[in-house]
């Protein structure tokens, strides 16, 4: 190539479009310096990527990628507009109550009056499990804390859930019990050392940008390493995927078992790993062989799983070589694709059990690691145990030994907490719905706009019967609008509190700046509640820093030690990963391995130790692929399937406020096959009806390559455009989260 | 800057209309480390509304760039910007600066 000179680069067409000739001499730098910086973490997504915020006077004007933290300095096109969340116009700043029909403005005291006096007297008349609290993956470590404290052993009732049980539920299930315990064994650094990446219902390169790049990269430094993507629609992910499969909504289950196969059948497997360290089951119980285990694999043959899926034979078989190839280090992540299913639990144990049957797990590059929706859905709540049937760290409610431990950490009598676990979250608001639950407390979440079959308890949540408090940084949402009491809330750096995201790795997120009008933390706010209720005593808290006290003591001793993550070592730290059982620890990278996993043990003599099970073992389970909650038919023969888009964040009370981000993308459209719409008779941009048993919605149709033919797809962002009305409510049995990802749809012409 | 009304982008992305309107700056940041990482054009070019830039300073590229931002700050730099070494939408440096280098300084 002949060099050019600036000259020449100058006269490319590339510069000439910009619109104007480009300046002459360059500008000089001149970005306003802050005052000062301030360190956090991105209020998005599960990555959890590391950012300072800027501030002038009490404003954020900028933010930077934190390059001492794993994301290396990157933000993503969300965490880059990150300074305009704060002082969108739709911030709530003051309290509002119902009256008449109306929201109006209310006093802070007026407000806290109403919510403890009707909390108090739907306590009195009908009990404690007549009021519920529903959290959120995206309130502070603390915030839960408080809140699962003041429920199950201030109210001592265990109708305490929260959004993760719409999206991590099931990947909690597949961990605890192919594990033991909950929570990933890998960590981003695997990443950069994997030959083979296996993403199934995953679009990484929009949910978690910073991760994919990651991968990016890394194919970039070692091109030989593979990018295999399974997911029933074309996405940006596969744009530089090795290898696509795109099986039929909810038919991957028999993918994935023949890859088992094929890895047996080809002398792939670890039989030593599988000798030292797995045991093997069915139902709920680990008590099959592994011959039992290869006799039911031999029902899953590529032909088979190709015949379920409509993928082609080679393609199973190249994934299963890939990824079973001796040598190579196989990293697998997954995320709502797999979790958003009533065989949730059930895909997730199967993708752990080609790692056991490889032994590819605990070893660089080489892990089944799932990805994380929101920023604390892993340590807030998870881990903090804030769903009805947990306890924080690993415990149960239904295990009067950890109910014992929790109520002497809690410091309250022996049998306060309630044995009997809560409802989850859908189950929740059918409990609204049916009028047991009369007084629920939303904190900084929407489930008026994300839970599904939306209509449904939309109409409970409304009804007069309900009294609904919504805590949230933002008004309208489509859950205040239905609230009878909604308060406003403090957001991101306008309070400080930990975040836990995907991989182990808790952060603090620190104070920056004071929240606008008469917002509150929700820390405060909740303290507040306890005190006129009466818990004051059990919630004695002034600070988060003080509850953090708490926090580390009730993880001390339990499999997610981190009890040496001191306040002062996560302001020092740019994320610390637990197990930490002591101050001087580094933190752990990989989870059951000797030499790095501080509760293995030094000495033990197996490079793994999955302590999470009494027996030291992880479990392969036999897991049967079965038709999806609702199949298409005659009446409903399309199949719809959601999901997010790059520039907006779940129900966009954040990103559809940033003025760069709104005017993209945040319509939801129907995403159809060129061939469907032909079929049907529309074309682009026509104006259609889907129609599901449970609902209707108007959108615009538009054409794409990218739609498996017989599906839809729509983004659930839209505010205006609930998807959710037509998603399906039926639930994995296990861990209780809803099939999102299918349902049967119609399509009619407007 | 031209003050003009733009229409919001909806559903899909910039890329949408300016592949044909604007094509080879639709290539070169397709190709380019931002195109292949998703780092979207509002990252650089703010709202089709009041908030759009036509150029990015640099306080646009700080986000993800920080040090590199920062160095600007230094002697060596003065009256120097981001594009000053690198080519917009393709983003690697300008041939000019690697005429030894066969790839153009790309990497
Ligand atoms: S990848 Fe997620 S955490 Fe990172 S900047 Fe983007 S939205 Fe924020």
């Amino acid at each position: 190539m002949t060099p050019l000179s600036r000259r020449h680069i100058l006269e490319l067409p590339t510069f000439a479009l910009m619109g104007e000739a480009p300046a002459p001499a360059a500008r000089a730098f001149a970005v306003a310096e802050p005052d000062r910086w301030v360190k956090t973490v991105c209020r998005y997504c599960g990555t959890g990527c590391g950012v300072y915020v800027g501030v002038k006077g009490n404003t954020v004007t900028a933010v930077k990628g934190d390059e001492r933290n794993h994301n290396a300095g990157f933000v993503c096109i969300k965490g880059a507009m990150l300074p305009q969340i704060l002082t969108s116009p739709s911030r709530l700043t003051h309290p509002l109550i119902r009256r008449g029909g109306k929201l109006v403005r209310a006093s802070w005291e007026e407000a806290m009056a109403l919510v403890a006096a009707r909390f108090q007297e739907t306590i009195e008349r009908h009990g404690p499990e007549a009021v519920a609290f529903y959290g959120s993956g995206q309130a502070l470590t603390e915030e839960t804390w408080v809140a699962n404290k003041l429920m199950k052993a201030g109210i001592r009732s265990n109708n305490i859930d929260g959004n993760p049980r719409l999206c991590m539920a099931s990947a909690a299930g597949g961990y605890i019990s192919s594990f033991g315990k909950d929570e990933p064994m890998g960590c981003y650094e695997d990443i950069d050392h994997a030959d083979v990446y296996f993403l199934v219902g995953s679009n990484a390169a929009e949910a978690h940008p910073i991760l994919y790049q990651r991968m990016l990269r890394r194919k970039e430094r070692a091109p030989d390493t593979k990018l295999i993507v399974v997911d029933p629609r074309r996405t940006r992910t596969m744009q530089y995927a090795d290898l696509t499969l795109l099986p039929k909504p909810g038919m991957d289950l028999s993918i994935v078992n023949a890859m088992a196969h094929v890895i047996f059948k080809e002398g792939l497997a670890d039989l030593e790993f599988l000798r030292q360290h797995v045991t093997y089951g069915a139902g709920a119980e680990a008590n099959k062989t592994i011959e039992d285990y290869r006799t039911f694999l031999e029902a899953y043959t590529p032909q088979r799983a190709a015949a379920d899926s409509g993928c082609r034979v080679e393609d199973i078989v190249q994934a299963a070589r890939w990824f079973g190839e001796r040598g190579r280090a196989t990293m697998s992540m997954w995320t709502m694709g797999v979790n958003q299913r009533i065989q949730g639990v059930w895909l997730n144990n199967i993708l752990n059990n080609l790692h056991l049957i490889t032994g590819k797990i605990g070893l660089p590059g080489s892990t089944p690691f799932s990805l994380t929706g929101q920023p604390n859905a892993c340590g807030g709540v998870r881990d903090g145990g804030a769903l009805s049937h947990l306890l924080p760290y690993g415990r149960l409610v239904a295990n009067e030994q950890h109910r014992r431990q929790m109520e002497e950490l809690w410091g309250v009598s022996a049998g306060t907490i309630n044995p009997k676990p809560g409802p989850s979250a859908v189950e929740l608001f059918q409990a609204v719905e049916s009028g047991t639950i009369k007084a629920v407390y939303v904190m900084t979440t929407n489930p008026g706009h994300s839970l599904p079959n939306a209509s449904r308890y939309r109409k409970a949540m409304a009804s007069e019967d309900c009294f609904l408090v919504v805590a949230e940084a933002y008004h309208p949402t489509r859950t205040s609008e239905l609230a009878d009491v909604v308060l406003p809330a403090a957001l991101w750096v306008e309070k400080e509190g930990v975040y836990g995201c995907t991989e182990r790795r808790y952060q603090l997120l620190e104070k920056a700046i004071q929240p606008p009008g008469e917002a509150r933390p929700d820390f405060d706010i909740l303290c507040d509640l306890a005190r006129r209720l009466g818990h004051g005593k059990l919630i004695p808290y002034k600070t988060p820093a003080e509850a953090w006290e708490d926090i580390l003591k009730a993880s001390k001793g339990t499999a997610y030690d981190f009890s040496g993550m001191t306040r002062e070592r996560l302001r020092a730290a740019h994320g610390l990963l637990w197990p930490l059982p002591e101050g001087n620890h580094p933190g752990t990278k990989r989870r059951y391995v000797r030499g790095d996993d501080p509760l293995v043990g030094a000495s033990h003599a197996q490079r793994v130790r999955f302590y999470g099970r009494s027996d030291n073992k992880a479990v392969v389970w036999l897991r049967d692929q079965k038709p999806p909650a609702e199949v298409t038919d005659a009446d409903y023969p399309m199949s719809l399937t959601t999901g997010r888009v790059l520039e907006h964040w779940h129900t966009a009370t954040m990103t559809g406020s940033v003025p760069a981000l709104r005017p993209l993308n945040l319509e939801a459209v129907a995403e159809l096959h060129p061939a469907d719409l032909k079929r049907l008779n529309l074309k682009d941009g026509d104006r259609i009806r889907l129609v599901s048993r449970r609902g209707k919605l108007t959108l615009v149709a538009r054409e794409t390559e990218n739609a498996r033919e017989g599906s839809v797809f729509v983004h659930m962002h839209d505010p205006e455009r609930l998807v959710n009305v037509l998603t399906i409510d039926a639930l994995d049995p296990g861990s209780k989260e809803p099939e999102f990802k299918i349902a049967a749809v119609r399509i009619e012409k407007e | 800057m031209v003050a003009r009304a733009h229409p919001d982008v909806g559903a899909g992305d910039c890329a949408d209309c300016h592949r044909a309107t604007h094509p080879p700056v639709v290539a070169d940041y397709e190709s380019s480390k931002h195109g292949r990482g998703l780092v979207g054009c509002p990252v650089c070019h703010g709202s089709t509304q009041a908030g759009f830039v036509a150029k990015p300073g640099p306080e646009r590229c700080q986000p993800c760039h920080a040090a590199q931002v920062d160095s600007l700050k230094t002697p060596v730099m003065k009256n120097k910007d981001c594009w000053s070494c690198h080519v917009p939408h393709r983003l690697n440096p300008h041939m000019a600066l690697h005429k030894n280098d066969p790839n153009g300084g790309a990497k």
